[in-house]
């Protein structure tokens, strides 16, 4: 994510009195320029301001900015302040760049890609102190729960960490980590996502209006970036959850030159593996992440970053059974053995080298490696022993999903102008994907991805701004050349300093989709790309809002939308004959949809209470005029929520207590049910001609026929602050579900199908998360 | 703290909690008509019943009209049965390209109805035949098989769907051996008739959507497919061209024969290999039924099975089939003791 922002420099003498006094003396005392964004003012004036002009300049300035939420960075005789979330390397390094050149006119402009004052409506940022403060299931901190608090951000399931973003799939969103996509972001089900937030420095979100160098999905892009790690000292934090224990460090490696960061995150069962299996459970389950980061300044106008991910799940299974018995004549014995092992994730590995070719351009290139895979194995051994006689049967099964990326892409921001911030680049990626693995039929299908793009950020002199751009990828496979140009442009008028109104139009295109076939992230859901037969799908959006950001420190944002999509896919209501899963092409059909809504957002970030409120209203829809699903009339899409409402309020007493609060209310998911029983013929082989049998079945009238209950509930949580000699301890205490809402996390249909008799068709409804206490330890040091 | 995770996740389970939504009845039944016509065929049956929210009910009292472009052929009230659903029969001689009506009234007023076209007929120009043994999917002995090499010619100008049926017409003498019940050593019976071949399709590509069917592998595949028996293909991959299709049947076509039965002499065995054009619904109709039989729509809880009917005023499906049959006689075949064809004399 690049931060953009109107950085004023300040090179002269500080007034006094206060923290901008005992900047002033810094200055003077040790030979040093302050540099700052004039937007952080109030938080630097906020700053305890306690400098020790006898100290050295870093403890003089640590001791200056501690607890104002505000950083320090020196770039040789500059001191860049900076708030601790906000602001990534390329801005660091082209702020660094500029700073010899600007101290006369002192102003430095750069472009905001997200948020009220960006040109892209349907963008915002999430920074890490609200992924933090959200409440969350067993009181871990989620990077995606905390997306679905956003304005048409709604979960599948309740509970579990799917994003649902204006009335698109699951799969319609490309979630980068550090710019390169990850396919299967979800551990546990999808209880969790593999984004460890300590090492989270922001999230930006588009679903709206997409700058022009983004691309791949059809309905949202979600921008994970990490953090490269303190430049001033080792710092760190150890946390342990109800589920999982986490380690994050991150500081210099050598000094001005190079800083590392590094996170871990593992469920407690991981280590008691060997407790579980000699307490007699057949089974375990458990998870990990890996997360690291070097980053590497070569002088003032080269910055090189390494980072990779490695997260894996796990499920074990082993168990036996025996039986015995004696008939009249003889005794027998009958033992069976089943062995199940499921291990599924991710591994990403990413090189950049960020350069500032002269104080008008600069560029971003990458070369990144991704890896998705699910491997399924499962034998059973069933020996038979009757009297002298031994007979063992052994059933092997394996079978694996994959997906595997490398890409090399650069990206160069170019100010020719101060009315001009021009982007442009090109990506290329060669796509392995492994659609299903099986003795039988391993068939393995490539991709190339090729794009190019431009954007231009026009600032017209007067109250307009206007981004216009497009992307032109061609997509290679099975033979097949499939070349989209997806133009975009969005606008915005800022009426004053306060108003603002904005208007956009994207298309978006997607070459690969997600199958699943329940509600449930499962590792066995499959990616399959676009082939010679299911062409891509691609998205027309419509969006526009307006914005106010006149009271100080609050946002409040009214944005409606209208998406069109064609080429989504969903399994047919029936499949095709001798359907099996290497037949996935034969199973689904590739068909329309639409949405359209209306999203109202306020926060506020500044204050002792901070916190969000949403409310979306929409509709989404889907059409397979081939008739395979809903005999290709329009019916609901499954997560169609009408309403979507959340409050989130954080308040902080003082500097030991706060406390959270969440409450939600969401319109239940779609759901299929039988209206009745009636009775299909079938062909009775044994009469010639005669097609003279007949089976019963459920009636149903259309899909998704049928509403379920709403989803409603209240999480709170303390945090409690102590300084002690090494660092910060926080003690989390909270209750995920208050008053028991009894929320539908899984359904399904119990019908006696079949039977003569009268009906017995219901719907049984599990409710998983019900009032659950949670508390979790945190140092931070 | 070792067993924590067990008591998070027997605290998990305590805490879920089940609740019923019990789905409301709303009142409403739908006069329900279903029939499968055959231009082969000149008697058709109709199946009836009431559908509603309790199951099917029978039908006090109804009348089946069919028209044949546009001219009354058939018109019945005679309801078949005890339970739901019941059955009309009703004579109609039915050609490709005619429009039939089959109109279903009860004596208070309520109507269902709908109009269908018999399709053209595709044709099957060739049929070549040869024993050979294989191991079936899944089985684990080879077994004496025949195949029907069946060439078909595509309608052309538009998407085709078939359904491909083999059958066997004969005229045994089977000798009886030793007494049993009411047969004395020497008696003879002869016997003649028709019967329906089980296709084994398994290596036909038209008939299992190309699917490389590991023969030896028997445990890969056993829940996670539906067989099409019906053996319905779409034209896909020979548009407006012809297709060889093997067909190919286990050569037990009188196994169920008596087991005191020690010889058998065939006098004339004659093969019919038939060739049923439909439209897309009535495909999709059979593709339905195929997979709400399968033990695989019961496992995959993949719901919803909607079914497209095409009944108005009510619910059901009505469709007609065209058929083209290609007959042959066996020269120099007969059926072994095994109960097996064979191409040499005994």
């Amino acid at each position: 994510m690049r931060l953009a922002a109107l950085y004023i420099v300040l090179s002269l003498l500080l007034p006094d009195p206060g923290v901008i006094g005992v900047m002033g003396s810094i200055q003077k005392e040790h030979k040093i320029k302050f540099v700052y964004d004039s937007a952080i003012t109030p938080l630097l004036e906020q700053a305890p301001g306690k400098a020790d002009l006898s100290m050295g300049l870093d403890e003089s300035l640590t001791s200056l900015l501690e607890g104002s939420g505000l950083v320090w960075t020196r770039v040789g005789k500059y001191v860049i302040i900076k708030r601790k979330e906000a602001v990534d390397s390329q801005e660091e390094a082209f702020l660094s760049r500029k700073v010899p050149n600007l101290l006369n006119p002192a102003v430095i402009k750069s472009r905001r890609d997200a948020g009220a004052e960006s040109t892209f409506s349907g963008s915002l940022n999430v920074p890490q102190s609200i992924i933090n403060h959200s409440p969350a299931v067993f009181g871990e901190p989620d990077v995606l729960k905390t997306m679905q608090l956003m304005p048409g951000v709604s979960p599948g399931l309740e509970g579990f960490s799917g994003i649902f973003v204006r009335g698109g799939g699951q799969d319609e969103n490309l979630l980068l980590l550090d710019g390169v996509p990850l396919y299967n972001v979800n551990h546990a089900l999808g209880l969790f996502s593999c984004f460890t937030p300590e090492s989270v420095r922001s999230v930006t979100m588009y679903k709206g209006a997409f700058p022009a160098r983004f691309g791949g999905r059809v309905s949202s892009i979600v921008d994970v970036r990490t953090t490269d790690g303190d430049e001033q000292r080792l710092r760190g934090s150890v946390s342990v959850g109800l589920l999982s224990e986490k380690l994050h460090l991150e500081g210099p490696l050598i000094k001005d030159k190079a800083t590392f960061s590094l996170s871990a995150r593992g469920m407690h069962t991981l280590l008691l593996d060997r407790p579980i299996r000699w307490m007699g459970s057949p089974l375990n389950y458990g998870f990990y992440d890996l997360d690291g980061k070097i980053a590497y300044r070569l002088g003032i106008n080269n910055l090189l970053t390494a980072g990779i991910y490695h997260g894996r799940d796990f499920f074990h299974y082993d168990k036996e059974t025996s039986r015995s018995g004696t008939d009249s004549e003889s005794t027998w014995e009958s033992r069976e053995r089943i062995k199940m092992d499921i291990r599924s994730g991710n591994t990403m590995a990413a090189l950049k080298w960020n350069h500032l070719s002269s104080s008008s351009l600069r560029w971003n290139s990458s070369l990144y490696f991704s890896d998705y895979d699910m491997r399924f194995d499962n034998i059973s051994r069933e020996t038979f022993i009757q009297d002298d006689t031994e007979e063992t049967v052994t059933v092997p099964f394996r079978q694996g999903t994959g997906i595997q990326d490398a890409g090399a892409r650069i990206d160069f921001d170019w100010n020719p102008s101060p009315q001009h911030m021009v982007t442009f680049g090109a990506d290329a990626v060669l796509h392995g994907y492994h659609p299903q693995i099986t003795s039988a039929n391993p068939d393995d299908i490539i991709g190339k991805e090729v794009s190019l793009y431009a954007d231009d950020d026009i600032l017209t002199g007067g109250h307009l701004t206007v981004n216009a751009g497009g992307r032109l990828t061609l997509f290679n496979v099975q033979g097949q050349n499939y070349l989209s140009a997806q133009p975009r442009v969005s606008a915005r008028y800022a009426f004053d300093d306060r108003w603002s109104a904005k208007a956009s139009y994207a298309r978006m295109v997607q070459y690969v989709h997600l199958l699943t076939t329940g509600s449930l992230s499962m590792p066995t859901d499959l990616w399959v790309p676009i082939t010679r037969e299911i062409k891509p799908e691609t998205s027309d959006i419509l969006s526009g809002g307006v914005f106010h950001t006149g009271i100080e420190g609050w946002e409040f944002s009214l944005e409606g939308w209208w998406k069109g999509m064609d080429g989504v896919i969903e399994y047919k209501d029936v499949p095709q004959a001798l359907s099996e899963p290497d037949s996935w092409q034969h199973n689904v059909s590739s068909g329309q949809g639409r949405s359209w809504g209306s999203e109202i957002y306020a926060r506020r970030m500044k204050g002792h209470t901070t916190g969000s409120l949403s409310y979306t209203l929409s509709w989404s829809e889907r059409r397979f005029p081939d008739g395979s699903v809903n005999g290709g009339e329009w019916f609901p899409y499954t997560y169609d929520r009408r309403h979507n409402f959340n409050l989130n309020v954080n308040h902080r007493f003082n500097d030991r207590i706060e406390l959270s609060a969440l409450w939600l209310f969401m319109s239940g998911t779609w759901f299929t049910v039988p209206e009745g029983q009636s009775f299909v013929i079938t062909p009775d082989p044994k009469e010639e001609g005669g097609y003279n049998g007949f089976t019963r079945i459920d009636r149903i009238g259309s899909k998704n026929n049928f509403r379920l209950p709403p989803t409603h509930r209240l999480d709170v949580s303390a945090r409690f602050h102590k300084q002690k000699k090494r660092g910060e301890r926080i003690w989390s205490v909270g209750v995920y579900n208050l008053y028991d809402s009894m929320n539908p996390n899984i359904v399904w249909l119990w019908s006696n199908n079949g039977s003569p008799e009268a009906g017995e068709t219901h719907l049984k409804v599990i409710t998983i998360f019900t009032v659950m206490p949670n508390f979790s330890y945190t140092f931070n040091f | 703290m070792k067993k924590l995770p067990l008591y998070l996740l027997a605290l998990l389970v305590a805490l879920s909690c089940e609740r019923t939504i019990t789905l409301e009845d709303d009142g409403k039944r739908s006069l329900t008509l279903n029939a499968i016509m055959s231009t082969g065929d000149t008697l058709h049956t109709a199946f009836v019943a009431w559908s509603g929210f309790d199951g099917i009910s029978l039908i006090e009292q109804a009348r089946l009209k069919c028209y044949v472009n546009g001219i009354p052929r058939a018109e019945s009230s005679a309801l078949k049965g005890y339970e739901a659903p019941q059955t009309i029969r009703f004579k109609a001689r039915i050609k490709p390209g005619d429009k039939v009506r089959l109109i279903l009234e009860t004596p208070g007023g309520d109507r269902a109805e709908a109009a269908v076209t018999a399709p053209d007929p595709a044709k099957i120009t060739q049929v070549d035949t040869a024993i050979f043994t294989m191991i079936p999917h899944g089985g684990k002995r080879p077994v004496k098989c025949v195949e029907f090499l069946t060439t078909v010619e595509d309608l052309p100008g538009r998407d085709n769907f078939y359904r491909i049926r083999a059958f066997t017409e004969s005229a045994l003498v089977l000798n009886v051996p030793g007494a049993h019940e009411s047969h004395v050593p020497g008696d003879t019976i002869s016997h003649s008739g028709r019967l329906e071949l089980a296709i084994i399709n398994t290596r036909e590509p038209l008939l299992n959507n190309g699917i490389r069917f590991p023969l030896r592998d028997e445990y890969t595949y056993t829940s996670d497919y539906y067989d099409n028996v019906f053996n319905i293909f779409r034209d896909e991959g020979f548009k407006d061209s012809t297709a060889d299709l093997k067909l190919i049947t286990e050569a037990n076509f009188y196994r169920s024969q008596p087991y005191y039965i020690e010889s058998t002499y065939i006098s004339k065995t004659r093969a019919t290999i038939r060739l049923e054009s439909m439209d897309r619904e009535t495909f999709s109709y059979l593709n339905y039924v195929q997979y709400a039989s399968s033990t695989l729509a019961e496992f995959t809880l993949n719901l919803p099975l909607i079914i497209n009917g095409n009944v108005s005023g009510g619910d059901g499906f009505v469709g007609v089939v065209s058929s083209s049959d290609y007959v042959f006689d066996f020269a120099d075949w007969h059926i072994d003791k095994a109960g097996d064809m064979n191409n040499k004399p005994i």
